[in-house]
C-alpha cells in the first residue's frame, strides 16, 4: 500500500507569516513495516501550492489574530483528497478552525461572542444550554474517544445519535462503532482508526428552554483520560441568562466522569450546526475533526 | 542574517505494532522572525538500521507485561542523524523508549534514553499490586521520576536545590552545552526536536546537586502514573502494606542524589532520587 502527502503548514501574526512548514514524502507498507521518506512528488506539491494560496487570503481578515494556515494533497491508493484549514486564535486565545470558505462568517461571529465583557467569575449551577455547534465537542470526548478507546458502550437517550461520517462510512459512535476511516497526520505516522466528522443529531427530543442557564458558544479544547473515564471540557465563551439579565462568565472547566454526560442530557432541538472546530491531537498525531450539533440541553456540569 | 541547519536522518520506530522505517534528508532556514523548513532532497550516506535491536527490546517488554496489565503505548525508537548548521558539523545517535502500561486499577508511564529494562520487572510488580490511592503529603522518588521532575523545577525557586546544565555534546545548533547553573531565562542553549521545528532556548542535560537533608524511609514512587501537571505528580509507589497510587504536589525538595542514567524529559534530565514535600 502506498500513501503520499504534500502539506504546508504556515503560521501568521500581525499580518506577517513567521513560520513555512513544507513536508512532502511517502510511506510504503509491506507486512508489519512502514517504510517512511522525504521525497518530492511533483503534481501533489504543486495541488498543494495552490491550495494554501487561496486559504492565505483568509490570513488578511484577522491581521491582530494569529492564524495558522494547513493545506495538504493526500493520495492512497491512487485516490486523491485535497484540503485546508485556518485556524484563528483571537488576542484573548479562543480559537477557531474554519474553511477558505466559513473563515470570514466564522470570526465575525467569534468578535460578536467576545465583545461582551466578563461579569461572572465562575458559572451558576444552572441547566446548560448548548449552542452554535458546541455540543460536539462535548461528545467528541465523551463518546468519540471512547468508540476509539474500547471503552464500554453507555445508556444514552434513544432520540439521540452520535456518528463519526467518512468516505469509509458512518460509525455509531454511541454503541461504541470504531471510526471507518483510518487517518494519519504525516506520512511518518502509523495510521490508525480516527474521527473524520462527527454529527450529532436528534430524532423527536424533549426540548424545553430553562429560564435560566448557561449558554455555550465556545470551547477552548477538551480531553478524555480514557483510564479514569474523565471527560474535560474547557468553555471559553458562556453567557448567564437569569433574571432578565445576560452576564458573560470567566473561561471555565468541566471535569466529570463520563457517566454524568449521559445522566445530564435534557433535551435538544434543531438540525445540526457546524462548530468552528476541532484539532483532535491522539498518539502524537494532529488531525482536524468536523463537529456538527444541534441545540443541546444539559443539567449544570460544573 | 539567515541561519541554515540542514540534517540528515535514518531511524526504525516501533509504534501500534508496526515498525516505521524513516529516512529524511530536511533543511530549515531562520532569518529574523522568519523560520522556514523543508525537505532537502540532499543525500547523505548514513548507516542503515536493522530491526532486531527495536524489535528484541519490544518482545521483551511484551513478555513482561501480562494480564490484567496490558501495554497501553509502546514506541521504541533506534535512529542515527547527521546535523550541519552554519559550519558545524555532527552526529548522533539516539535511543527513545515512551511505554504506558495499564491495569484495571492504575497506569505506569516509563521514558526512557536507553534500552536497559532492568527496573521494568519491579514497576510491572508494583503495578500489578497497585489498587487503592493513598494521601501523601511527602515522597521518595526514583532516579528516573525524580528525573522527570527536574525540567518543570528548573527555573523555579526551590529552595536549598541546586540544578545546573551539565557539559554534554552540543545543542540543536551544534553550540557546545556548557555547564551553567539553572536560575532563570534566557537559557544558554538551543532544543531542536526536528528540522521542521524552530529551536527554542531551553535547559538541556539537568542535574540536581546532591542534597543532604531529610532523606524519607516511607515510600517509594517508582513510576509516574501520569504525565505530571505543573509540579503535581501522580505515582506508582511501594511501601509497607503493599504497592499504591498518590499524588503529591512537589513544592520542596528535602534531599538529593543525582545519578548519572540520563533521560528524554524535555531537553535531557539525569536521574534524581529526590525526596519532595508540599
Amino acid at each position: 500500500m502506498r500513501y503520499a502527502l504534500a502539506m504546508r503548514d504556515e503560521l501568521w501574526a500581525g499580518g506577517m507569516c513567521l513560520e513555512s512548514r513544507f513536508e512532502c514524502g511517502g510511506a510504503r507498507a509491506d507486512g508489519d513495516e512502514i517504510d517512511a521518506r522525504d521525497e518530492i512528488d511533483p503534481l501533489l506539491a504543486s495541488i498543494c501550492e495552490r491550495e494554501i494560496e487561496g486559504a492565505r487570503e483568509a490570513a488578511a481578515l484577522a491581521p491582530g489574530a494569529r492564524v495558522r494556515i494547513v493545506a495538504r494533497a493526500e493520495r492512497e491508493e491512487g485516490r486523491e483528497r485535497v484540503s485546508s484549514t485556518i485556524t484563528i486564535t483571537d488576542a484573548a486565545g479562543v480559537s477557531i478552525v474554519t474553511t477558505r470558505e466559513n473563515a470570514g462568517g466564522d470570526l465575525q461571529r467569534l468578535r460578536a461572542a467576545l465583545a461582551r465583557p466578563v461579569e461572572l467569575s465562575a458559572p451558576p449551577k444552572l441547566p446548560m444550554v448548548w449552542r452554535n455547534g458546541s455540543a460536539a465537542i462535548l461528545f467528541h470526548e465523551a463518546a468519540g474517544h471512547p468508540a476509539e478507546h474500547r471503552c464500554t458502550p453507555l445508556v444514552w437517550p434513544s432520540w439521540l445519535r452520535v456518528e463519526d461520517v467518512a468516505e469509509e462510512g458512518r460509525a455509531d459512535l454511541l454503541a461504541g462503532e470504531l471510526p471507518r476511516a483510518v487517518r494519519r497526520e504525516s506520512f511518518r505516522d502509523v495510521p490508525m482508526p480516527r474521527m473524520t466528522s462527527l454529527v450529532v443529531s436528534q430524532d423527536g427530543a424533549p426540548f424545553t428552554l430553562p429560564d435560566e442557564r448557561v449558554e455555550i458558544a465556545y470551547v477552548t479544547d477538551g480531553s478524555f483520560d480514557p483510564f479514569r473515564g474523565i471527560v474535560t471540557v474547557r468553555v471559553a465563551v458562556a453567557e448567564e441568562i437569569a433574571a432578565g439579565r445576560v452576564r458573560r462568565i470567566a473561561p471555565f472547566a468541566i471535569r466529570i466522569v463520563r457517566a454524568r454526560v449521559a445522566e445530564s442530557l435534557l433535551g435538544a432541538a434543531g438540525a445540526p450546526e457546524r462548530y468552528p472546530g476541532v484539532v483532535c491531537s491522539s498518539e502524537g498525531q494532529q488531525l482536524i475533526v468536523g463537529s456538527h450539533a444541534p441545540v443541546v440541553v444539559t443539567a449544570t456540569l460544573t | 542574517m539567515k541561519e541554515i541547519y540542514r540534517k540528515w536522518g535514518r531511524a526504525i520506530r516501533y509504534e501500534r505494532g508496526r515498525f516505521v522505517r524513516t529516512r529524511e534528508a530536511g533543511e530549515a532556514f531562520e532569518e529574523g522572525m522568519f523560520f522556514e523548513a523543508r525537505p532537502s532532497g540532499i543525500e547523505a550516506a548514513l548507516p542503515e538500521i536493522e530491526r532486531g535491536e527495536v524489535e528484541r527490546v519490544v518482545r521483551e517488554i511484551e513478555s513482561l507485561v501480562a494480564p490484567p496489565l496490558t501495554i497501553d503505548r509502546l514506541i521504541v525508537t533506534r535512529g542515527v542523524a547527521r546535523h550541519e548548521c552554519e559550519g558545524r558539523q555532527w552526529e548522533e545517535e539516539t535511543r527513545r523508549l515512551h511505554l504506558a502500561i495499564a491495569s484495571p486499577w492504575a497506569r505506569a508511564v516509563v521514558d526512557r534514553g536507553d534500552f536497559d529494562l532492568r527496573d521494568l520487572p519491579a514497576i510491572v510488580e508494583a503495578l500489578a499490586g497497585a489498587r487503592s490511592e493513598r494521601p501523601a503529603v511527602r515522597m521518595r522518588l526514583a532516579g528516573s521520576v525524580g528525573a522527570a521532575l527536574l525540567p518543570l523545577m528548573a527555573g523555579r525557586d526551590v529552595p536549598g536545590a541546586v540544578i545546573r546544565q551539565v557539559a554534554r555534546g552540543v545543542d540543536g545548533k551544534g553550540l557546545p552545552v556548557e555547564e551553567c547553573v539553572i536560575v532563570r531565562p534566557p537559557w544558554p542553549n538551543w532544543y531542536r526536536p526536528s528540522y521542521r521545528v524552530r529551536p527554542v532556548r531551553l535547559p538541556l542535560h539537568l542535574r540536581i546537586d546532591p542534597l543532604e537533608g531529610h532523606q524519607s524511609d516511607g515510600p517509594v514512587a517508582v513510576a509516574l502514573a501520569a504525565h505530571p501537571e505543573g509540579a503535581t505528580l501522580r505515582l506508582l509507589c511501594t511501601g509497607p502494606g503493599g504497592p499504591f497510587i498518590a499524588t503529591v504536589t512537589a513544592t520542596r525538595i528535602e534531599s538529593a542524589k543525582p545519578s548519572a542514567r540520563w533521560y528524554p524529559y524535555s531537553g535531557g534530565a539525569f536521574g534524581a532520587e529526590l525526596t519532595v514535600s508540599e
